[in-house]
């Protein structure tokens, strides 16, 4: 189904500014609470993602994982802290100005436009680019990794297939030439195959040079293709280390790997 | 899937064929009657009924499309608004009459001025730029000051606040304006005359082509431009839309304008075709242009286009047609009643509306 | 559920309207000439050469030329006795509606405005209404003559009036006034004490009044006027006075169950039967206006009103008291606004009388209310009959005891524009629209009884809903029934 070999287009990395030198975070948080009205949300909570990573964040239901993403891309704005972008302070920014900054994500459960086609789905996620020549390259790649979607172009998204609406809400993603891609739970609602298939595709995204950042329940499938990971209690970080070291906590294996 | 029938099940059927067999019935006797006027049926149900020429037949159904036609630009601003914030602007209509207002306004200036005789075409484009203007601006102005602020209200409050503001610009022209109607300069005299082969009046062919050529324009910009697609977008998600880069705020107050702009030109299409306007005027093509949208499916441009004409041409032709072979006495003043039994009868067999799509059940977690 | 659904989706798409229509239109074209023999039954054979004769005058007779339809029969006649603006829109509307190419129209004193004569669509009409000329009349409480008159309405108001109930409007009040010092005498406290049935009483007995239009006489049911009508064409919307001068056609009602012997009762009049109304000294002796002072009629009920303060003025005190109109009141032309006004003015028990309604619509909620409280109500511009009586001893439907009016009964009215059409202009067809208002039905249908009874063919009288614009399907209907 997906060519193994596909590959970002060339000319779509050099384009962003490497300004960055390798101990600026590409996304960072810098002690951020946020509230939900009363509700305490996230507490001073610390992250770094850097350049060419795939992180992963992980914890239980309404641990704050959701919302330290919309943090992230200020769809909700914190009450103290700081959101940095290569070192700028971007908290009181728009989300546009992130958008532009290369920051994207996957959406919980998709939320594809189902009443658009395929097509428009994709165009909306370059939206806020002009290169056009550019964009039918990233097109053109899109449609290498998930070869299906061509013959479901016109088609309404709504009615496709719960794989296919998947790849759409990648494809849709990577329009928009993310240099850090921030994943929703990408395996909610998927069978276990498809699972499997996205986990894979994850990894080749990453591979052709985009920073991941995910967020995940399943925090076994998540750390078996992670660099380093997060563990997220009740709004507080709980546990930072790397993939092997999570997978081997105790506690973790307790509380979030089934393991009794 | 399936479920089991219930009692309002079986009702709602039975209302179904029986609206269909009255509707056959009525068909069918109007067409009876219309190839054997002298039959027996006619003569017992309604001995006095009409017998409609073609060129009476195509006079009425022509007046009936070119009123749909402006029912449908109206129509459109409801269903986008519905569409992009989810409440049905019942001060739409007053965004008409503002248009509608305005053209009257700036027509009779250019009629003292002498302009409108010696350069109509001229100074109708100025009219209708000035009225869109106006009637653009106005919506605006109404979801900066009376809407934004309560974005995050239930609808509900949306809602109320809508009939409010309908008072307030309908009490706002009484106040600056008067409550006198007042009347447009007289069209052209090409556009009063009848035209050409097919022997219509000037004036409704005009007003059917600039409202074609205003959904045009309007389904071009919605299906073909950036900020098309953002509205579209903005309208089935607002939030993953803001993800996509989109300015949110900026595409519902666009979505206001565009709107708002459609009613201006069909406040101007009234004023050349009916020529007295009221404050009062935007009322009742509101509420009928308001039935036009949910009947094509609200949200559904093409719907509240189709919609229109489908109302405009049903409380036409449809008290005659229907009504005159039943035996109902002064059917044509139940013209009103006709276009919202239409409605109703939509409804009842497609609940969601003509093109009104409901997408199945995809939220599954 | 969902197969049902589907089996109705199927006849529902195929009936979806513009189809049906197609399939109508269809059917229609098919028919035409069948049409022909059954519609020419009971056509006189004059009429053929009527219309051709006409034809020449008409805007657009290209169409009739053309159509390769047999148009059977031309309405040849249509009567609207309705209100602005939607008698702007018949006029505007009736020339493309097929059937409707040579048909005269005719209005009633309702559209007899100078805003409506301005407009382009209202030339050719003939207007039935008051008659206007009325010469070297006297009023004989204040002696003012109709040519004073209008001098003055001009110097107060800096227009001549604008609608034609100014004279009745006048008459109305000096009679009122009249009837207020009958029935008034001074007590021994320098009190005026009013007798609110010697009012009435006063206007039961009226003979032969002498007034700016005419003399007036009233009947058992309150009918005063001296019911004078003329029908005016109006040829020329660039020349709205010419055209209110140009009458064509005039007619004198014959009052109705009437004794002219004149009553000399003792004054004052009044048996007390309805209480009496005390202006102490310093006080002033109540009347109100009511008339349509807003909106598209304004320019009636205005004129009525300026004609009433003028009268007041002109009548000047009655026994060393002064009288007092008030603000005047609003009628809105419409039944709502006639309950609301007479429920204000009823609230006041000083009260003796109203001057109003301008509208019939009106005067059908407003006179119960104010004639139950005692008040004596005139009208200077009502002229429905359901509010008088049918002029044969029987009372209208609205009629109480109490209301009186110097304006014409439409019977008297209809009867005019049916003897002017089948008589003057000759034509034999005619249809009427009224707008449900009683005012406008009442007219329709004095017309159209009126018609008949001279041999005139009625096609179909057809009623509009205020507030239509669109009025291509009522104009069909009526052209599809001839």
């Amino acid at each position: 189904m997906r060519s193994p070999t596909a590959k970002r287009p060339e000319q779509s990395s050099p384009e962003q500014p490497e300004q960055s030198s390798p101990e600026q975070p590409l996304l960072e948080m810098r002690s951020v609470n946020t509230h939900y009205g009363a509700v305490h949300v996230l507490r001073n909570v610390d992250l770094a993602i850097y350049k060419g990573e795939l992180v992963c964040l992980l914890g239980g239901n309404a641990s704050g994982k959701s919302t330290t993403l919309k943090t992230l891309l200020g769809m909700v704005k914190p009450t103290s802290g700081d959101v940095l972008i290569d070192g700028e302070v971007v908290t009181s920014t728009s989300i546009r100005y992130r958008v532009l900054k290369g920051l994207t994500m996957v959406p919980e459960n998709r939320r594809l436009f189902k009443r658009l086609t395929v097509k428009k789905n994709l165009a909306l996620g370059a939206f806020l680019r002009s290169d056009n020549a550019a964009i039918v390259n990233d097109l053109e790649w899109v449609f290498e990794l998930f070869p299906r979607l061509k013959q479901r172009l016109n088609q309404k998204a709504g009615t496709l297939s719960g794989g296919e609406q998947q790849m759409v809400a990648i494809g849709r993603a990577l329009m928009s030439k993310p240099r850090i891609l921030l994943m929703d739970e990408p395996s909610m609602g998927l069978s276990p195959a498809l699972v499997k298939q996205n986990f894979d595709l994850i990894q080749q995204i990453h591979a052709s040079g985009i920073t991941v950042f995910m967020v995940e329940q399943n925090a076994n499938l998540a750390l078996s293709i992670a660099d380093r990971g997060w563990v997220l209690q009740t709004g507080q970080v709980v546990l930072d280390d790397t993939a092997g070291n999570l997978l081997a906590h105790p506690e973790l294996r307790a509380s979030y790997l089934g393991d009794t | 899937m399936r479920t089991p029938r219930t009692g309002v099940d079986w009702f709602l059927t039975f209302l179904r064929l029986l609206l269909l067999g009255a509707a056959t019935l009525g068909v069918l006797l109007f067409i009876v009657q219309q190839v054997y006027p002298d039959n027996l049926i006619t003569r017992w149900v309604n001995p006095v009924s009409a017998n409609l020429t073609a060129s009476q037949f195509k006079g009425l159904l022509v007046s009936g499309l070119t009123q749909g036609a402006m029912y449908g630009l109206i129509a459109l601003g409801y269903s986008m608004v519905y569409g992009v914030l989810g409440f049905i602007n019942f001060a739409h209509g007053e965004v008409f009459m503002a248009g509608a207002m305005t053209g009257m306004i700036a027509s009779n200036k250019l009629d003292d001025a002498g302009i409108w005789e010696s350069n109509f075409l001229g100074s109708l484009a100025f009219v209708l730029a000035v009225a869109v203007a106006t009637s653009t601006l106005a919506a605006i102005a109404m979801e900066k000051v009376a809407y934004r602020p309560l974005r995050n209200s239930p609808r509900l409050v949306l809602l109320i606040t809508s009939v409010g503001m309908s008072f307030f610009i309908q009490n706002a022209s009484l106040v600056l304006l008067g409550a006198k109607s007042k009347s447009y300069p007289r069209a052209a005299e090409w556009l009063n005359g009848n035209v050409g082969v097919i022997d219509v009046r000037g004036s409704r062919l005009l007003v059917i082509a600039v409202a074609g050529l205003s959904a045009v324009a309007l389904w071009w910009l919605v299906e073909r431009t950036k900020t098309g697609m953002a509205m579209r977008a903005v309208a089935e998600d607002a939030e993953i839309a803001a993800l996509m880069g989109i300015k949110v705020n900026r595409t519902i107050v666009t979505v206001f304008a565009v709107g708002g702009a459609m009613a201006g030109v069909a406040g101007i299409l009234w004023g050349l075709m009916f020529r007295s306007v009221t404050h009062s005027t935007g009322f009742l093509p509101g509420i009928k242009a308001f039935s036009a949208a949910v009947l094509g499916g609200i949200g559904h441009l093409g719907g509240a286009m189709t919609g229109g004409l489908i109302i405009g041409a049903a409380e036409s032709v449809g008290p005659i047609v229907f009504f005159e072979p039943l035996g109902v006495q002064g059917a044509t003043q139940l013209k009103d009643a006709v276009a919202f039994l239409v409605l109703v009868g939509v409804l009842l067999i497609r609940p969601s509306g003509l093109f009104g799509e409901r997408l199945p059940a995809e939220d599954r977690v | 559920m969902s197969r049902c659904k589907l089996l109705l989706r199927i006849p529902m798409t195929v009936l979806s309207p513009l189809l049906t229509m197609a399939l109508f239109a269809a059917a229609c074209n098919g028919d035409g000439t069948d049409d022909t023999p059954t519609d020419t039954v009971g056509q006189p054979a004059d009429t053929m050469t009527e219309d051709e004769s006409r034809e020449d005058g008409s805007e657009n007779g290209t169409s009739a030329g053309s159509d390769d339809m047999v148009e059977a029969t031309n309405i040849e006649a249509l009567f609207f006795p309705i209100f602005r603006p939607e008698g702007d829109l018949i006029a505007e509307q009736v020339r493309e509606v097929s059937g409707f190419e040579n048909t005269v129209l005719l209005g009633a004193d309702g559209l007899l405005s100078d805003d409506f004569l301005a407009l382009p669509q209202s030339e050719g009409m003939y207007f039935s209404g008051p008659d206007l000329r009325y010469g070297s009349n006297t009023n004989e409480a204040t002696g003012k003559t109709p040519e004073a008159f209008l001098v003055n309405y001009e110097r107060f108001y800096d227009e001549s009036p604008s609608a034609g109930f100014w004279g009745h409007s006048y008459d109305a009040t000096t009679i009122l006034l009249d009837a207020i010092e009958a029935a008034s005498t001074v007590d021994g406290d320098q009190r005026l004490v009013i007798d609110r049935a010697g009012v009435r009483q006063y206007f039961d007995e009226l003979r032969n009044y002498s007034g700016i239009t005419g003399s007036l006489s009233c009947d058992t049911f309150g009918d005063c006027g001296a019911q004078k009508i003329a029908i005016i064409h109006h040829t020329d919307s660039n020349d709205v006075s010419a055209s209110k001068d140009n009458v064509n056609y005039e007619f004198a009602g014959n009052a109705g169950v009437r004794s002219d012997d004149a009553i000399q009762s003792e004054l004052p009049l009044g048996d007390g039967s309805l209480g009496v109304v005390v202006v102490v000294p310093g006080e002033a002796i109540q009347i109100r206006s009511l008339q349509i002072i807003s909106g598209d009629n304004a320019p009636l009920g205005l004129t009525n009103e300026r004609a009433i303060r003028m009268a007041v003025e002109d009548f000047g005190e009655i026994r060393g008291f002064e009288v007092e109109v008030g603000p005047g009141l609003d009628d809105l032309c419409s039944a709502d606004g006639g309950q609301a006004a007479a429920q204000t003015i009823v609230a006041d028990e000083r009260v003796v009388g109203v001057i109003g309604t301008s509208c019939s619509g009106a005067a059908v909620a407003a006179a119960p209310l104010l004639t139950e409280a005692g008040i004596t109500m005139v009208s200077s511009s009502n002229t429905s009959p359901s509010l008088t009586s049918d002029l044969k001893g029987n009372p209208g439907e609205n009629y109480t005891r109490g209301y009186y009016r110097t304006a014409h009964n439409d019977l008297f009215q209809g009867e005019a524009m049916a003897r002017f059409v089948y008589e003057s202009l000759n034509l034999k067809t005619a249809a009427a629209i009224h707008d449900g208002d009683p005012y406008t039905q009442g007219l329709a249908e004095a017309f159209a009884n009126a018609y008949r009874d001279l041999g005139g063919e009625i096609v179909q009288i057809e009623g509009i809903s205020k507030g239509d614009t669109d009025m291509v399907p009522v104009l069909t209907s009526i052209a599809a029934a001839s």
